[in-house]
């Protein structure tokens, strides 16, 4: 009897636990694609919406941490088949993934890939070009630059408050002199008498470090010529004087608040420390977050000198990625000018998909993707939706016209492999000339030179 | 061992086995503690060897591979790497990033492990004392910092540390000091990471020293009582002394911990740089930039072994130290 009972409760327990299972577990078999990925390059309500229309592909973000870190662990599994199918990896570390094509798929010779080009700008597209020729990345947003500024304290000091009147300010057409026209203005700001609304200042700009690597992107050569290293070139000098006269300025302009990553910088915004932060448009989404009270005392406007960039990733699938096919077809759907266009809507990411904002640009009705992925065509509003979009947290500036302009503005430059350690060698040594640890600008650009030569040996 | 349970062994089997004891009693004087046969003494190896083989794999075997990496200029992404023979230790001897290195990590190490050692004492003796209410609930809230992930505290103290709007120059200002820049300036941010390890790992070093504290025999404080010491007295002449061995055992744990700084520094600055003059970038930090952001694994492979000859030199001084103190004790 017991063990009849026994025999009973077992059945029982199994149907049950079959009839759960059936019901949790799908009928289709899920394929996971991972993605190794950093910050919060891959959205969450993008990646949802994603994974509705296509039943069995699940999507896997891996936060690695950092663009190093995964840049580490690509290295490290770049022949294995445990890779992700995805790798974000940043615009500063392009040349070096470009170097190494053949690690990844190229692209190029995936389903719809041959059309999509025209859609996007073409210097970013070329992030993802490698030395070999293969399409190893797709472009995700573009940082753009603009200068993002505190009307109530422009105010205080004298200056401008207008968007129009403050581009006035820096507006020459050459590079160098737009910033020393910057720097002068910043001067005049620090030179004004304190008042009660602006005691709390620190300085005219969070960082006058920052404005390196600006200047750096506006020109046509960094730290290559070709495929040559090149770390004395005219160019590269002429941004380093830029920022290291900006960053010797007397009286000081830099409040020597970091706005990527130091930790002073989220309550400057909020408390008036600084005035003016060169926002890359990712850079505004943290300020309404991390500042909401300061809303409606930023204004948004040009920068100096033309157009800019900081920031920016790439999609690439590895060679050896599990499930390239599937990973192509969400990643071009990821950075379709649809979805590019969503994300802009929630988080002010700049599409680096220009035809949505390009003069002239054919918008209307485009449609990228095949079979389940091929998304909804756009509308005209669509189309205009960027050049139109004022944004009411900063006095509505025309955000979207003022970086789509920066965007445009800028050219492709020769990247390398080593792109973002001489990037690094050279910014260490405005910080040292902003910290005052060494006063002389030669010394510290000789220093710069030779640190980048030791990089450049060891590698 | 061989007589009562085996039953059914057998019996010629039995008998080498008596045979080898025989011999074994015979050239041996000690014989009788030889309680295991050779046959048994192989299950030994096997029991032991989980350890070894797993030693093997993850502990020399990367060893070894990483002192080959260091001859090489090795790029993970080639296909080929370039034999460069001893060019990795030449740069390392000449490098002044490592060199600032081992000094920010020998500062480093001084301000966490030194004042660490008496704020644990002193806390211990508070733990310690009968007076005290609720002792299990400020033990176990000592080990919190500790059971804290090194990131998130980094975290914590890097906002409380900022220049303009952190809570310890705040605090300054009110008597009239400051603002530090507890970035930039060296010996201020050698001080603030000293503080993230200080915080982290002094709960734990006071309840060892709780503990040691608790094994020192009652006698020794009655009969201090009896000779007419003060309560100070008795701490300074009968607790110190025999917390010598922690004590020991607290600064070569110290000095293991404090050559693989890296989580605090790295979230202080925010890179793998240590600041723009490195001032205080550590020898694991200034190690896991060249694997990291410059990709040279050979010179990073190099740092490792220049990192392991300072252990061998810490070692060998630390060794010296223990046999002397020890020495004296014996006395």
């Amino acid at each position: 009897m017991r063990k009849h009972l026994t025999r009973v409760r077992v059945m029982i327990l199994g149907l049950a636990s079959a009839l759960v299972f059936g019901i949790l577990t799908p009928s289709y078999a899920t394929t996971t694609i991972t993605v190794w990925t950093y910050g919060d390059v891959i959205d969450s309500t993008l990646v949802s919406e994603y994974e509705a229309a296509h039943p069995g592909i699940d999507i896997k973000a891996v936060n690695q941490g950092s663009p190093a870190a995964v840049k580490q662990k690509f290295q490290l599994y770049k022949n294995s088949s445990s890779v992700a199918d995805v790798i974000v990896y940043e615009t500063d570390d392009a040349g070096y993934f470009r170097h190494y094509g053949s690690l990844f798929k190229n692209l190029q010779n995936l389903p719809g890939a041959s059309s999509l080009r025209s859609n996007y700008l073409p210097w970013r597209w070329n992030q993802g070009v490698a030395e070999n020729g293969y399409l190893i990345g797709l472009p995700t947003d573009v940082g753009g630059l603009a200068v993002a500024y505190r009307k109530d304290l422009f105010a205080a000091a004298g200056l401008p408050t207008t968007p129009s009147k403050v581009a006035k300010l820096w507006n020459s057409s050459n590079t160098a002199t737009a910033w020393g026209q910057f720097v002068t203005v910043g001067k005049r700001f620090q030179s004004a008498p304190k008042t009660k609304s602006n005691k709390k200042i620190k300085g005219f700009i969070d960082s006058s470090g920052t404005i390196f690597k600006a200047v750096l992107n506006q020109g046509t050569t960094k730290f290559y010529s070709g495929s040559n290293e090149s770390l004395e070139n005219s160019q590269l000098r002429s941004a380093f004087n830029i920022a290291a006269n900006a960053s010797t300025a007397t009286p000081a302009i830099g409040a020597r608040i970091n706005p990527y990553g130091g930790s002073d910088w989220t309550p400057g915004l909020s408390s008036g420390a600084f005035a003016v932060t060169l926002a890359p448009a990712w850079q505004l989404d943290y300020i309404i977050h991390r500042a909401p009270a300061s809303r409606g005392k930023w204004n948004i406007t040009a920068a100096p000198g033309n157009g800019g960039n900081v920031g920016g990733s790439q999609l690439a699938i590895p060679k050896k990625a599990a499930h390239g096919t599937q990973a192509w077809d969400f990643i071009s759907w990821y950075e379709s000018p649809y979805a590019q266009l969503k994300m802009f809507k929630k988080r002010r990411l700049f599409p680096s998909a220009s035809v949505l904002y390009k003069p002239g640009a054919s918008c209307v009705g485009l449609s990228t993707g095949s079979g389940d992925s091929r998304t909804p065509a756009l509308t005209s509003t669509d189309c205009h939706y960027i050049r139109n979009f004022s944004d009411p947290f900063f006095n509505n500036a025309k955000v979207g016209a003022i970086y789509a302009d920066s965007a445009l503005d800028l050219h492709s430059i020769p990247s390398g492999p080593l792109e973002r350690q001489f990037t690094d060698a050279y910014q260490n040594q405005i910080g040292r000339l902003e910290a005052k640890k060494v006063t002389n600008v030669t010394t510290a650009w000789n220093k710069a030179v030779s640190d980048a030569k030791v990089i450049s040996r060891r590698n | 061992m061989t007589s009562t349970s085996a039953v059914d062994v057998d019996r010629s089997k039995r008998g080498r086995h008596q045979r080898e004891r025989v011999k074994i009693k015979s050239d041996h004087p000690n014989a009788k503690k030889q309680k295991y046969d050779k046959a048994e003494s192989r299950w030994a190896f096997l029991f032991i060897s989980p350890f070894y083989v797993i030693f093997l794999i993850f502990g020399l075997a990367p060893i070894i591979f990483s002192v080959a990496v260091s001859f090489f200029n090795w790029n993970p992404l080639e296909e080929q790497q370039t034999f460069i023979g001893l060019q990795n230790f030449k740069d390392l001897v000449i490098d002044p990033i490592f060199w600032i290195s081992v000094r920010n990590t020998f500062s480093i190490w001084f301000f966490s492990t030194i004042p660490q050692m008496f704020m644990a004492i002193g806390i211990a003796s508070i733990l310690r004392s009968p007076k005290l209410r609720g002792r299990v609930f400020w033990q176990t809230m000592l080990l919190l910092p500790n059971i804290t992930s090194a990131i998130a505290i980094a975290v914590v103290f890097g906002q409380m540390f900022g220049r303009d709007f952190g809570i310890i120059n705040i605090l300054l200002s009110h008597i009239n000091r400051g603002p530090v820049d507890w970035i930039e300036n060296t010996l201020p941010s050698h001080i603030a990471i000293a503080t993230m390890i200080t915080w982290r790992w002094v709960g734990y070093n006071s309840l060892i020293f709780l503990a040691s504290m608790n094994a020192i025999s009652k006698d020794l404080y009655e009969s201090a009582d009896l000779d007419g010491a003060s309560r100070f007295q008795q701490f300074r002449y009968v607790t110190l002394p025999q917390l010598k061995n922690t004590i020991t055992f607290m600064v070569i744990v110290g000095t293991i911990g404090g050559l693989q700084v890296f989580a605090e520094p790295a979230t202080l600055g925010g890179s793998y740089d240590g600041g723009t003059s490195n001032q205080f970038s550590t020898l694991t930090l200034y190690l896991f930039k060249q694997v990291a952001v410059n990709g040279t694994y050979g010179y990073a492979a190099a740092i490792g072994i220049g990192i392991t000859v300072l252990v061998v030199i810490i070692s060998a001084i630390n060794f010296f130290i223990t046999r002397r103190i020890s020495g004296e004790g014996s006395k």
